[in-house]
């Protein structure tokens, strides 16, 4: 059975007093977060699980660190189970859907912490082995990648949101527009800005990968 | 369209036609077609692309054992609101729509008792004398008085 169905039992044939289970689509997280709300700590452990991988993606790459970024995400989602009855869905006064608030959150919190004077390097960010490259060709991988998140982590917070947010994580500029309370044409220059800043750190890295 | 924009375009969301504005991504693939100039462009964005597509940030779930302890942290962090409804009783997790009952009604009452009890203080006892006050208050109050 799935945990995250909600499920009814119906009468198939009322005269021959048969039943039937019919299983109806996921809660949706407008729905989690209503029960969320109320204290529910099951619709919590469904939304946590739902939304967790992609979490800890958006705030590992603010953070330039995998532990950096999981710390973020335990916090944001803290604050989703404590400020659950403050959020509205759209149509219930609200204006943003659940995940641009919880990304916005994200965003605020790896801000923050991106400020603070101290944090870890990029050296945390573990790259799956690829078993079907030979050691040199793993080593190459790693440094390109490293090389990358470092010039991202050079960027301005802002210009790094904003790549993160639509290269990234591949939402729509009115998407990330709404997470950082920006203008869609802010989020377009802040993206134009982050894109040649980082063509110019890496041309040579990536000439290299063209000519490979 | 023109190459300006094209570039602008290929600046901010890079190669994938996908991920362009969908009113312009028609135009900007025509012009991709028919200039070689646009077409560089393109490839660039491409290689670009590619490359930041090499920074990798693993993905959570390819190690469950690491996902599941995450989010066992998560959710037994989540303890049950104890001041749950006491917030609900205070209004704090109503909208000002919702809440401006409450409050009018608090308003009404806390008139209506000082109003009360405005009145009982006014009231005039006719047989109560004055000199009686002022003996029970010596008697009652021997510090004040020294």
């Amino acid at each position: 059975m799935q945990p995250n169905a909600a499920i009814k039992k119906t009468e198939a044939c009322p005269g021959r007093k048969l039943s039937r289970l019919t299983v109806t689509e996921p809660r949706s997280d407008e729905n989690l977060m209503a029960a969320i709300a109320t204290g529910d700590q099951f619709a919590f452990a469904r939304l946590v699980e739902r939304h967790l991988s992609r979490t800890v993606g958006l705030a590992t790459r603010l953070m330039g660190s995998r532990a950096d970024g999981e710390e973020v995400a335990q916090e944001a989602f803290a604050r989703v189970w404590t400020h659950a009855a403050r959020w509205r869905p759209i149509g219930g006064g609200g204006n943003a859907r659940f995940t641009t608030w919880l990304y916005r959150i994200v965003v605020n919190l790896a801000i923050d912490r991106k400020r603070r004077p101290v944090h870890a390097a990029m050296d945390d960010v573990d790259e799956p082995m690829d078993e079907a490259d030979d050691g040199f060709a793993q080593i190459h991988r790693r440094q390109v990648s490293d090389a990358v998140a470092a010039a991202m982590m050079r960027l301005p917070e802002r210009q790094r949101v904003a790549l993160a947010l639509c290269f990234f994580e591949e939402m729509s500029n009115i998407e990330a527009a709404k997470i950082m309370a920006l203008s869609v044409g802010a989020i377009e220059s802040l993206l134009v800005r982050a894109r040649r800043a980082l063509r110019q750190e890496l041309t040579g890295v990536y000439e290299e990968l063209s000519e490979g | 369209m023109k190459l300006g924009r094209f570039s602008a375009i290929l600046d901010a969301y890079g190669a994938a036609p996908e991920r362009w504005p969908a009113h312009e991504r028609e135009a900007a693939l025509e012009l991709a077609r028919s200039s070689l100039p646009a077409a560089r462009a393109l490839s660039e964005a491409h290689a670009l692309d590619t490359t930041l597509l090499r920074m990798s940030v693993p993905d959570i779930e390819s190690d469950p054992e690491r996902f599941i302890s995450l989010r066992s942290a998560i959710v037994s962090a989540a303890q049950p609101r104890i001041g749950n409804w006491f917030d609900r009783w205070l209004g704090v997790d109503l909208t000002p729509s919702q809440l401006w009952p409450s409050v009018a009604g608090l308003t009404v009452a806390t008139l209506l008792g000082f109003a009360v009890g405005l009145g009982g203080l006014i009231q005039i006892d006719p047989d109560h004398d004055a000199d009686d006050v002022a003996v029970l208050s010596s008697i009652d109050l021997p510090a004040a008085s020294q």
